[in-house]
């Protein structure tokens, strides 16, 4: 059996490199059937343990369709690393039966995988996992219940446009120091692109490319006809701008980015199927 | 001497059995139970009593479309209970106003929207 690594960099974070990271271990890691592949992190000495949802998608897609088996070496997960020992992901790649570590720290919103019939459980796990995290402590009763909202209907979107039946994931992660947390929230489905292509084209603005598909679907817009009043995206983008916090958007090799009250797009080299989006929340 | 319309009330928590009220595919479900409830000459109690959690996408798959089914006579028809949410009356109230209304726009859609100009 050939064995097959990729090295990742020092630092991954959330946003357009950080993102670029993972597509480029993806491709690279697609090229390979029926044998077993590293992650080499010898080098990597940060990343943002919330991107563990992403990772867990890519190698369930790969082990699923490539038949390809995950190593990962344990002696690198100390440190900052130690996170993807307690979040969940390293047990993951490794198929590991041991209990999780207990985090101590209380930094972690564990990743976990939701079918999207799985309401009651995707639910449980924002009121148990998210809202009730520590970092979550300063955050007002009204913008929870806002915040919750948003998660919601994010999830309720899953199962009108993505035209999918593998598990949403999500996975986050708070860092006491910036008074940050970040949340990411992921479907394997079509994409943005496809169905807002498809839906615009007829009209007299068409809508060709992924970045005009996100910005579409972030005003409000919907492709369902039986589903008045978009796909909850606004609302979200709305808290955000409200609250100093941040969305980022990924669909189709466009990362879309609202940050600071201005909207950036980055073009990717490559792109996963379905949908990212990561939330940034941040507290004074 | 014609018959006074019965009222019928459809819980929506024991109708999708789930206290949370999120995905399209269950308010288009209920609003198949209640269309059938209409269709009999009967007035609706839509019962949100045991509920935990209403997304927008569950309320314009129900309401929505009971306003669109219904037309001018969704108000005489249709009736509401067990909202311990103010949330979820806005929600609803926002679900009837775009059945309605296709072009309504909300104050948040607004604000997104001065974010897209140069």
């Amino acid at each position: 059996m050939t064995s097959n690594f990729y090295q990742f960099p020092a630092k991954v974070e959330t946003d357009a490199r950080g993102h670029q990271v993972l597509l480029d271990f993806y491709k690279d890691a697609s090229k390979f059937h029926n044998c077993t592949y590293h992650l080499d992190w010898s080098q990597l000495q940060f990343m943002d343990a919330n991107l563990a949802a992403l990772l867990m998608a890519m190698i369930w897609t790969l082990r699923g369709a490539n038949k390809t088996e995950f190593y990962l070496n344990y002696t690198y997960l100390n440190g900052g690393l130690n996170v993807f020992h307690r979040n969940g992901l390293a047990h993951f790649i490794r198929r590991s039966k041991e209990g999780l570590p207990e985090d101590l720290r209380e930094s972690t919103i564990p990743v976990r995988a939701f079918m999207v019939k799985d309401v009651d459980k995707f639910v449980e796990y924002i009121d148990r996992d998210f809202l009730r995290h520590r970092g979550m402590e300063d955050v007002q009763y009204e913008q929870k219940v806002r915040l919750k909202d948003s998660f919601l209907e994010i999830f309720s979107n899953v199962e009108l446009h993505a035209q999918t039946e593998n598990p949403v994931l999500a996975c986050g992660q708070y860092f006491p120091k910036q008074k940050e947390l970040k949340f990411t929230l992921l479907d394997m489905g079509c994409g943005f692109l496809s169905n807002i292509a498809a839906f615009t084209k007829d009209t007299t603005t068409p809508v060709t490319t992924a970045e005009k598909a996100i910005s579409w679907a972030v005003r409000g817009h919907t492709t369902k006809l039986a589903a008045a009043g978009g796909t909850g995206l606004s609302k979200i983008l709305n808290f955000c701008r409200k609250n100093n916090g941040a969305l980022h958007i990924i669909s189709d090799g466009c990362y879309w980015a609202f940050e600071n009250g201005v909207i950036n797009n980055h073009r990717l080299n490559g792109h996963f199927s379905g949908a990212t989006i990561h939330l940034i929340f941040r507290f004074e | 001497m014609s018959e006074s319309p019965e009222m019928n009330t459809l819980n929506i928590s024991n109708s999708i059995n789930t206290p949370n009220a999120i995905l399209h595919s269950f308010g288009y479900a209920v609003f198949q139970k209640a269309q059938a409830i209409l269709n009999n000459g009967n007035i609706l109690i839509l019962d949100f009593h045991g509920l935990k959690n209403v997304t927008s996408a569950f309320l314009h798959a129900s309401v929505g479309n009971l306003v669109t089914f219904l037309g001018n006579t969704y108000e005489k028809r249709v009736h509401i209970q067990g909202i311990s949410d103010p949330i979820w009356q806005e929600k609803i109230n926002e679900a009837i106003e775009l059945a309605k209304n296709p072009d309504y726009i909300t104050e948040h859609e607004q604000a997104i929207a001065l974010l897209f100009e140069d």
